[in-house]
């Protein structure tokens, strides 16, 4: 899943360990999730939109080629 | 627990796991490991000069270890509880690469042995085993997380 992470967080002028204060989560989970690395868990997911004031799929988006998650008969 | 130990406190993040944690659990598992020893050295020492090993000598010397061992019990599950997600995911990672080469290891060991290859197995070994495989599985999770 590719993410807006980098972006928003340079928009506010926020080092990643002022996110992870703020999101109560260490450094390294703040880094993993801006590289790719790590997709967060949801509640984590929902701070982060509340922190950066967007909603959760302005900020998470699917890869290329990903479907949105849902099977061929759920769609 | 090792990886709990060897984790470096991040005085950036609220969620992570504090150095006054490792500490108390590097603590506690120091005071066990040199209660042990103490204990063993002192029984041997008073029987091998004919002191009589009295209940209450013998219950001191199995209890302060014991004790110390749950304290640390205790401090490593607390310290757990208080991870971050990604970091829980780090040590599920190197638990469950530990379980699976014990496993693996323990399975296989019988056939190793009636072919030849190897000797009896002692419990002593599969500690270091388990230990090393933790210690393995975190370094590697980490550095894949990094």
């Amino acid at each position: 899943m590719r993410n807006t992470l980098r972006v928003l967080r340079a928009e506010k002028n926020w080092s990643q360990a002022d996110v992870a204060t703020r999101l109560g989560v260490s450094r390294q989970t703040i880094n993993a999730v801006e590289t790719g690395k790590y997709d967060p868990s949801l509640p984590l997911a929902f701070g982060m939109a509340r922190l950066f004031g967007k909603r959760i799929e302005e900020i998470f988006l699917p890869e290329v080629g990903q479907a949105s998650g849902l099977s061929a008969e759920v769609r | 627990m090792l990886y709990i130990m060897s984790m470096k406190p991040d005085t950036n993040s609220t969620f992570s796991c504090s150095s006054r944690g490792t500490l108390a659990q590097t603590l506690w598992l120091l005071g066990m490991a040199l209660s042990v020893a103490a204990g063993l050295l002192l029984l041997a020492l008073l029987k091998h000069r004919g002191y009589p090993l009295s209940l209450p000598l013998r219950i001191l010397a199995v209890a302060i270890p014991v004790a110390c061992g749950i304290a640390y019990s205790f401090r490593l599950l607390r310290d757990l509880a208080r991870l971050d997600e990604l970091q829980l995911r780090i040590q599920l990672e190197a638990a469950a690469t530990a379980c699976l080469g014990v496993f693996l290891g323990t399975i296989l060991y019988p056939i190793f042995q009636f072919a030849g290859f190897v000797g009896p197995l002692r419990a002593f070994y599969v500690t270091f085993l388990l230990v090393g495989l933790l210690l393995a599985g975190y370094l590697n999770a980490n550095r894949r997380y990094r």
